[in-house]
């Protein structure tokens, strides 16, 4: 028998401590692998070469990024894992020197170990980023509106095996060199160490709680710029709370719970807490780091699906619209025509405003300085009427007052809301308005065509402006608003082809641009899943290697309580009490972290985001369900095989 | 044994129980249609030589493990004809257990190791309270109560987990070699509390041991050889005799017992 023997017979007794890590890893390396593919994939490359597709090269460098990521983040996971594997595995080298094995020797075996698993994950996940990869192709295929054929890329292999490869190996070396000299008598005594009864500061306790509080309330309260300048204190804050609050906080909490007698002295309450107290300390550093990791992955998450929900959405107002000025207003399109398209597609028309407007010249005089500027005006009641039919408040303007209508509130720009007037001269006449109110409404797309400042005036006043504008400052703007929207798509291309040339750039329609948007953020959120994914499952395997650490010494006390008469049910309550508080703990700190988060998000945009988070946690709570469950069965299983 | 009418809290017939090798045909007979009977109130030891069948009793005495053929009663029922769940319920009631090893729990206190079964069957905190008092100053443990296991010795342990085969009355005591882990003096004060348990607590004791010495503090001796019964020795006048005739039994014992005195 040589050392890489007793090496590999060591991985399969000690499977199930490995079987997590090795999934995380093979996740990493599947992931890693299906990007590289798409990466190097001839159809992307020959198309990005040929300089066809600004948009490819866009998702291209996004992939790029995310794979940078996943190196950077294994490299902090395996070492994170490789620290833990060795510290666990004190009594097992000591009993190896103590048949004389070498301190080199241990060394090699240790390297060879971890070839072996490195190698193992290397094969699993390229396997299985092989044959995921044609779905993964389909998938970006049709976001992307192309045909991706499966392909393997040898460049894509070979960059996967060498990046792992040298991570796994690089790590595993430096690792196994950090291996300290004890004592054999210290190292084979290791395990059988009595714990320290847990021990908490008061202050530290009370502080982190205080911390976390004060976090959460500035991420509730701050507003507009004072989000980002924000952001960076209350993370630091947040996080030193949250690892005071997993280091003392917690264990002061379970040690006051322990006292309660009616709780304590209630059935297995009394053994699962007070096991509980050892195990909210030993894993504390594990969990605040498992709470942080979740914590960053659902507001990730929560960001882009949210953009996903709501960014398409924005800046878009009527269904369809058609502007027509100049040439056009001469030969007007046929509105029969349209309408007709629109039956044709069993689209329903809700509304049909049509408004005219006045493109004029004037000035703003903001007290101390003047200005000259295009402005848009429309009248009151037309732009209620818009208004109406977008399912929006409606609004009043006096005679000789504007409101200006700004399309949203744009971040950090924070309005005058000063005294402002209007200016204009009209054919030696001037008019003045004074500014009463600004609204921030998408009732147009003029505002964000740059057609100038959108200008609400009192009916009278803009027939004035109407009855002495010329040709060109005439703007006829048909609204239009149909019942499901979502199905428009192909009936606004046809209108647009049948409306020509001559309304290029004056023709409009929400579904297009939502469409647009909605393809590329769903890309980001496809892509950003698979590394929210592996940020999940190697969250919860840090929780799995300390939970399976401890598994013979469990096994042993749950031994003990059988031979006393616990029943099986009562043991696997309390189990289930342990890992359920070990994996929903951290899950619940995440949880709170990102939906102040996303509180701030919303305030920054000025989105109620909630509906948003509320769905992607609902998400991971299945999933963290699922993972809580596969691991409360592994671990009884294991705990009742070694019971026997 | 106690005064009145006898009670028999344990009886054992026919007990057999085969063991068989996995992958091979060798069947070993660990103990050999063994009977005994057990009355309520007495302290009975159980000796032997090393793969005498002792810990096979005692195994299935604990109803943790299945016996080939033969009956166990106790209190007039048979443990094997319940379900595993009424097992667990049937061993927590009925049976107190004290092992070599002590078996506490290292993440409890001393109290909480003692008081575990009453928790686990729901009880008053208030009356759980009482209930530990009792016991501890019967056993000479109430000023260690609230330490960890570590804490104390090796003695304190092993009558901490006396108590907690105690708290709950149980129908018989089952300790298996508990002075194995303790030193002479540990053993003394240990034996010492377990015959004052069984004369003023009228608890029913049987043990299995090594020990002559710790067998001398028993009113009946129980020796089996091969998995068959072998001889009994009833304790008759005081402590030292009994010593002495059960060291004249084991030399009758022979083999390799006498190496282990």
């Amino acid at each position: 028998m040589r050392i890489s023997n007793i090496a590999i017979k060591n991985i399969k007794g000690n499977l199930y401590r490995y079987i997590m890590y090795y999934l995380s890893n093979s996740f990493a390396v599947s992931v890693f692998f299906i990007f590289a593919s798409f990466v190097f994939h001839p159809v992307i490359k020959s198309d990005i070469d040929s300089g066809k597709s600004a948009i490819y090269a866009g998702v291209v460098s996004g992939m790029i990024a995310c794979q940078v990521i996943i190196v950077a983040f294994s490299i902090l996971f395996v070492i994170f894992s490789t620290s833990i594997f060795l510290k666990s595995r004190g009594k097992e080298f000591g009993l190896l020197s103590l048949f004389g094995m070498t301190k080199d020797q241990i060394k090699v075996y240790l390297v060879i170990e971890n070839t072996i698993m490195g190698i193992l994950s290397l094969v699993t996940g390229i396997g299985v980023g092989m044959l995921f990869s044609k779905l993964f192709f389909m998938i970006m295929g049709s976001f992307l509106g192309i045909m991706i054929p499966f392909h393997i890329s040898f460049k894509a292999l070979g960059i996967t095996v060498l990046v792992f490869f040298i991570l796994f190996e690089v790590i595993g070396v430096f690792m196994s060199l950090g291996i300290r000299n004890k004592d054999i008598v210290d190292q084979l005594k290791a395990s059988q160490m009595p714990k320290d009864i847990p021990r908490f500061s008061k202050i530290k306790a009370i502080l982190g709680v205080l911390l976390l509080l004060a976090g959460y309330i500035i991420a509730w309260n701050v507003h507009g710029v004072g989000v980002i300048t924000a952001m960076l204190p209350v993370i630091l804050i947040v996080v030193i709370g949250t690892y005071f609050v997993f280091t003392q906080f917690s264990i002061a909490m379970a040690s006051q719970l322990c006292k309660n007698k009616k709780i304590f002295y209630n059935q297995v309450n009394m053994v699962a807490f007070s096991q509980m107290i050892f195990k909210l300390q030993d894993t504390a550093r594990v969990l605040f780091l498992a709470a942080i990791l979740g914590a960053v992955t659902f507001t990730a998450t929560e960001t882009i699906y949210s953009f996903f929900v709501e960014v398409p959405k924005m800046g878009t107002a009527q269904d369809i619209a058609i502007i027509e000025r100049n040439e056009n207003l001469e030969n007007p399109f046929n509105e029969e025509e349209i309408k007709k398209i629109l039956l044709e597609h069993d689209l329903e028309i809700k509304s049909w405003d049509e408004v005219t407007m006045v493109q004029q010249k004037g000035v703003k005089n903001q007290g101390h300085e003047e200005e000259e500027e295009t402005f848009l005006l429309i009248s009151n009641s037309h732009l209620n009427q818009l208004m109406h039919s977008l399912g929006k408040k409606s609004i009043q303007v006096r005679r000789n007052e504007a409101i200006y209508n700004y399309q949203f509130d744009t971040i950090g720009l924070s309005h005058e809301e000063e005294k402002e007037e209007l200016f204009f001269i009209k054919d030696g006449k001037e008019k003045k308005f004074e500014v009463t109110d600004r609204i921030y409404e998408t009732t147009t797309y003029f505002q964000s065509m740059g057609c100038g400042r959108l200008v609400v005036l009192h009916d009278q006043d803009f027939d004035w402006f109407l009855e002495n504008a010329s040709q060109e400052q005439r703007i006829q703007y048909t609204a239009i608003n149909i019942k499901n929207w979502r199905q428009s798509f192909y009936a606004v291309n046809e209108i647009k082809d049948r409306l020509g040339e001559a309304y290029q750039g004056f023709y409009f329609s929400k579904i297009v641009p939502y469409r647009a948007a909605r393809i590329s953020f769903g890309m980001i959120l496809f892509i950003g899943f698979f590394i929210a994914f592996l940020f999940f499952i190697a969250a919860g395997s840090i929780i799995y290697f300390k939970l399976f650490n401890e598994v013979t010494q469990d096994a042993m006390e749950y031994s003990i309580l059988t031979k006393i008469g616990t029943t099986k049910q009562e043991i696997k309550k309390i189990i289930t009490k342990q890992i359920g508080i070990l994996f929903f703990l951290p899950f619940f700190v995440s949880t709170v972290h990102s939906f102040f988060a996303l509180k701030s998000l919303s305030n920054l945009l000025k989105k109620n985001l909630f509906k948003e988070g509320l769905i992607v946690m609902v998400a991971y709570l299945i999933f963290q369900v699922i993972y809580f469950s596969i691991i409360k069965i592994l671990y009884i299983n294991k705990v009742e095989s070694i019971k026997r | 044994m106690i005064g009145g009418i006898e009670m028999t809290v344990l009886e054992v017939k026919n007990l057999t129980k085969i063991y068989k090798t996995k992958g091979s045909n060798i069947t070993v007979c660990a103990l050999d249609n063994f009977d005994m009977r057990i009355e309520e109130g007495e302290f009975v030891g159980i000796m032997g030589p090393s793969g005498s069948g002792k810990t096979t009793l005692l195994n299935m005495l604990a109803t943790i493990d299945q016996p080939s053929k033969g009956k166990i009663l106790m209190n007039n029922k048979n443990p094997y004809e319940l379900k595993e769940r009424e097992l667990a319920l049937f061993r927590r009631r009925n049976l107190g257990f004290i092992f070599q090893e002590f078996n506490l729990l290292d993440s409890l206190s001393i109290k909480e190791n003692i008081i575990l079964p009453l928790v686990l069957e729901r009880m008053h905190a208030k009356e759980i309270e009482k209930k530990v008092e009792e016991i501890a100053a019967v056993l000479n443990i109430k000023d260690i109560l609230n330490k960890r296991i570590y804490e104390v010795s090796g003695g304190q342990q092993q009558r901490a987990a006396c108590a907690r085969a105690l708290i709950n009355h149980p129908s018989i005591i089952l300790a298996d070699e508990p002075t194995g882990n303790l030193d002479s003096k540990s053993s003394y004060d240990l034996m010492d509390s377990l015959q004052k348990i069984n004369k003023t607590q009228k608890a029913t004791i049987l043990m299995v041991t090594h020990d002559p010495f710790a067998a001398s503090f028993c009113n009946r001796i129980i020796m089996i050889k091969d998995g068959k019964f072998f001889l009994e020795i009833n304790k008759s006048s005081n402590r030292q005799v009994f010593f002495n005739e059960i060291l004249d039994s084991l030399s009758l014992l022979g083999g390799g017992y006498n190496e282990n005195l």
